[in-house]
């Protein structure tokens, strides 16, 4: 039983540089009082103090209120629906293309020889130059939207899809030869799970990405999506309209990379993570 | 008896092979070894002597360059399930219980599963992992991940059983203890053994006979039959016998370093 080493206390053990925090709560809490703080200098000194006008800084309470009104009596919680899924389908379709193009690429050199260069000029455009054009062939609607978000998310997912179907190293390709195992086995019970981080890495930096994706998209046209009710409101010179969909948007993409992040954990499990 | 064939035949294998740099280099000539069913055989040498190279060829693992590689009567050109491996590392997958680990041939092999199931806890039993079955491998020490490394390559139930300096990586007690169990397990399921090292006092522990092998280019130089009784004992180490055998085998490599 003593022979039971756990392999991630020693390294945790051995970083005399590394600082280490104090239980949980306290480390919660004392966030929490650094945002209070925060909002109660901007809405109590700040904005009293050196009479901004709310046109160009409302107090938080303001964007409350707009936030509690956009959703309640005006149409905000009908842009969150839309732009939601513009993500969620944008992003699905992106990383399954992603993921379904680097297993030719990561297989085989010739393949990769032939599709690389094509990939990575893909990802040369500036997919926020090529939008008008998306609306253009695609229209005003969810369409443009969702094939704009699948192409920004594609390529880290592809990437690192490519580089963690590669990442099997060598003593375990030789175990398999022993067994004569054909190249679908190699696959699932080789590549597979050993691409598994690396994928993961590539779907939470494309979750951040599709977000901005979807807004960038909805901003050059659009009659739904929390994009367009920030054009909206800003040519109404709603500034705390602005805020509240900024703040609807920033809890979109942390939500969702948080959620992105525990699935990954949970599948990738063998992985040493860095938390606590 | 000469010209019965033996249960391993290995003759006149060698091994060539051009570097990235263009440079031509002779992994192993010229290698003649016949090896009776049941034998425990360990390779012994320094480092580039083709020990390794040897032991992947009877495992069909890689190509040889000329000559011919049996094992009863059948030409070896590509792993068979007749081969169990262990490597220097344990090579596990992270993702897998120890069973799971243990049992990998049955989903990557077209092994029998309620074989290999029934078998995998028999070993497990054996090597004292009963009660870990569930475990991770980062959960287990280098030694008992190297115990699952040695369960899973026999529990396909191969004839042969390759294993490629399974203990280097081990600490010295460790390492002691694993090759006391190792010839425990070998002396109740007699497979034949081909066991590579690069320790003269494992080698002779360890073997009916000690091949001793010499670099540039890889070749035999000495064939010793270790004729200590058995059950070895670790105090037997340092008998008389024993320190006979060991210097036997380490004039090679004096002999080996005079000529560098």
């Amino acid at each position: 039983m003593s022979e039971v080493i756990s392999a991630s206390v020693h390294r945790k053990v051995k970083s005399p540089s590394r600082f280490r925090f104090p239980a949980p709560d306290i480390v919660t809490l004392a966030s929490v009082v650094v945002l209070v703080t925060f909002l109660s200098a901007w809405e109590w000194v700040l904005i009293p103090l050196l009479n901004i006008s709310p046109a160009l800084l409302p107090k938080p309470s303001a964007i409350a209120i707009a936030l509690w009104s956009g959703l309640f009596v005006g149409d905000l919680g009908t842009d969150i629906l839309i732009t939601l899924q513009e993500v969620f389908l944008g992003y699905v379709l992106g990383s399954a293309i992603g993921f379904a193009l680097a297993i030719p690429v990561a297989g085989s050199r010739v393949a990769e020889r032939i599709l690389y260069p094509y990939i990575v000029a893909l990802q040369a455009i500036p997919k926020v130059a090529i939008a008008p054009l998306f609306v253009i062939w695609f229209g005003f609607g969810m369409t443009s939207k969702v094939v704009i978000v699948a192409l920004i998310t594609f390529f880290p997912v592809f990437v690192n899809a490519v580089i963690g179907l590669r990442a099997t190293p060598a003593e375990q390709d030789e175990l398999f030869d022993v067994y004569n195992a054909s190249a679908w086995r190699r696959f699932r019970y080789l590549r597979l799970p050993n691409s598994a981080p690396y994928i993961f890495g590539g779907l939470n930096v494309g979750v951040t990405l599709s977000v901005i994706g979807a807004i960038v998209a909805e901003f050059v046209g659009a009659q739904e999506g929390i994009g367009s009710a920030i054009i909206r409101a800003g040519f109404a010179l709603d500034t705390a309209g602005v805020f509240a969909a900024i703040a609807v948007l920033t809890f979109i993409a942390a939500t969702a990379s948080a959620a992105i992040q525990a699935i990954g954990r949970k599948l990738v499990f063998w992985m040493e993570n860095p938390k606590g | 008896m000469e010209q019965l064939e033996s249960f391993i035949e290995i003759k006149k294998a060698s091994k060539k092979f051009v570097t990235r740099s263009g440079d031509h280099v002779t992994a192993l000539t010229d290698v003649n070894l016949s090896i009776d069913k049941g034998k425990f055989i360990t390779l012994v040498g320094p480092s580039g002597c083709g020990k390794s190279t040897l032991l992947r060829m009877v495992g069909g693992l890689i190509q040889r360059s000329s000559g011919s590689v049996s094992i009863g009567g059948a030409e070896i050109e590509a792993p068979t399930a007749g081969i169990g491996m262990v490597f220097q590392s344990p090579v596990l997958l992270p993702w897998r219980t120890v069973r799971q680990n243990v049992t990998v041939a049955a989903d990557i092999g077209g092994a029998n599963r309620r074989e290999v199931d029934e078998r995998a806890t028999k070993f497990l039993d054996m090597v004292g992992l009963n009660g870990f079955e569930d475990k991770y491998p980062s959960e287990l020490s280098g030694g008992m991940q190297q115990r699952v490394g040695i369960t899973r390559a026999l529990v396909h139930d191969p004839e042969v059983l390759l294993m490629d300096e399974p203990f280097a990586a081990l600490d010295a007690m460790t390492k002691d203890k694993l090759q006391v169990e190792l010839q425990s397990l070998w002396m109740t399921s007699r497979k034949t053994v081909i066991f590579v090292t690069h320790s003269i006092q494992e080698a002779v522990f360890l073997a009916d006979r000690v091949i001793v092998l010499a670099p540039r280019p890889g070749r035999v130089v000495d064939d010793i039959t270790i004729e200590l009784p058995r059950p070895r004992t670790l105090e037997m180490i340092n008998s008389r016998e024993f320190g006979d055998y060991t210097s036997a085998v380490r004039k090679h490599f004096e002999a080996e370093g005079l000529v560098q």
